[in-house]
């Protein structure tokens, strides 16, 4: 499938096999560690590394019904997709809840905010969309 | 002596463009050992490694396998300042992607990179 770009009005987020309902936005963030290589030689200038672990976080938020709809502590499989379709691709992979937070503002809805870390491999491939 | 427009700005790993980006930026830096010594009124200094990062930023695609990105360090980094000017890292290792999708917005991607090149940072 070819690359395009998305609008996040389509984009969706699933916990546990069940959609997350009212989700505002969600972002996921991967990293690499790294560790130095930089030795002593007189031809050396610049730095050099070897990747490590990678690893990462995610967030969602959604605007609050009610009751939290993900307990901190859980850990289950959470896919965050760019579009309906799965070929749309996102990522998936099972995720702990580090915790949430709720916020109000005179101005405006309640939101909630979950937090995750991502348990193992991440994946772009989805499966709670659309084939 | 001539502006640079950004539109004309390009980003490659090895031979390949990364689509639909919007900005760059690279950090140097030197690391520095302090000389000083008593008897000096001022502080000197020696120099280390040089080392750098880069971020790329841009519009997240569909059926785009970011997550084979992650952790890569084989490649080369290019950043174009335009069609003729450009840094180059022989190699740079992908340390972070962020994709991040909002009801009120198109999908975004940004990418962090890590020097990993012994002869540092060539500027064409």
């Amino acid at each position: 499938m070819a690359e395009a770009f998305y609008h996040g009005k389509s984009s969706l987020a699933y916990w546990n096999t069940s959609a997350l309902v009212s989700v505002t936005d969600w972002s996921c963030t991967l990293t690499a560690d790294t560790a130095e290589t930089t030795a002593m030689a007189a031809s050396n200038y610049g730095k050099t590394r070897l990747a490590g672990f990678n690893s990462g976080t995610a967030s969602v938020t959604c605007l609050a019904t009610g009751d939290s709809e993900v307990g901190e502590g859980d850990s289950h499989v959470l896919e965050l997709l760019r579009g309906a379709a799965n070929a749309l691709g996102g990522y998936a992979g099972t995720a702990t809840c580090t915790g949430w937070s709720f916020s109000e503002d005179k101005d405006g809805v309640a939101t909630i905010t979950y937090n995750f870390m991502w348990d193992g491999e991440v994946i772009n491939t989805v499966t709670e969309g659309s084939d | 002596m001539a502006f640079f427009h950004g539109k004309a700005a390009l980003i490659k790993i090895g031979a390949v463009t990364i689509e639909s980006t919007v900005s760059w930026s690279l950090d140097v830096t030197a690391d520095t050992v302090d000389t000083t010594a008593m008897g000096d009124d001022w502080k000197k200094h020696e120099t280390g490694f040089i080392d750098f990062s880069a971020s790329v930023e841009g519009y997240a695609k569909t059926a785009r396998a970011t997550v084979a990105q992650l952790g890569v360090a084989d490649s080369a980094l290019v950043l174009y300042v335009d069609a003729d000017s450009f840094f180059t890292a022989d190699t740079a290792i992908c340390t972070g992607i962020t994709e991040t999708a909002n009801k009120d917005d198109t999908g975004k991607i940004s990418y962090s990179f890590a020097g990993n090149d012994s002869s540092g940072l060539a500027y064409t």
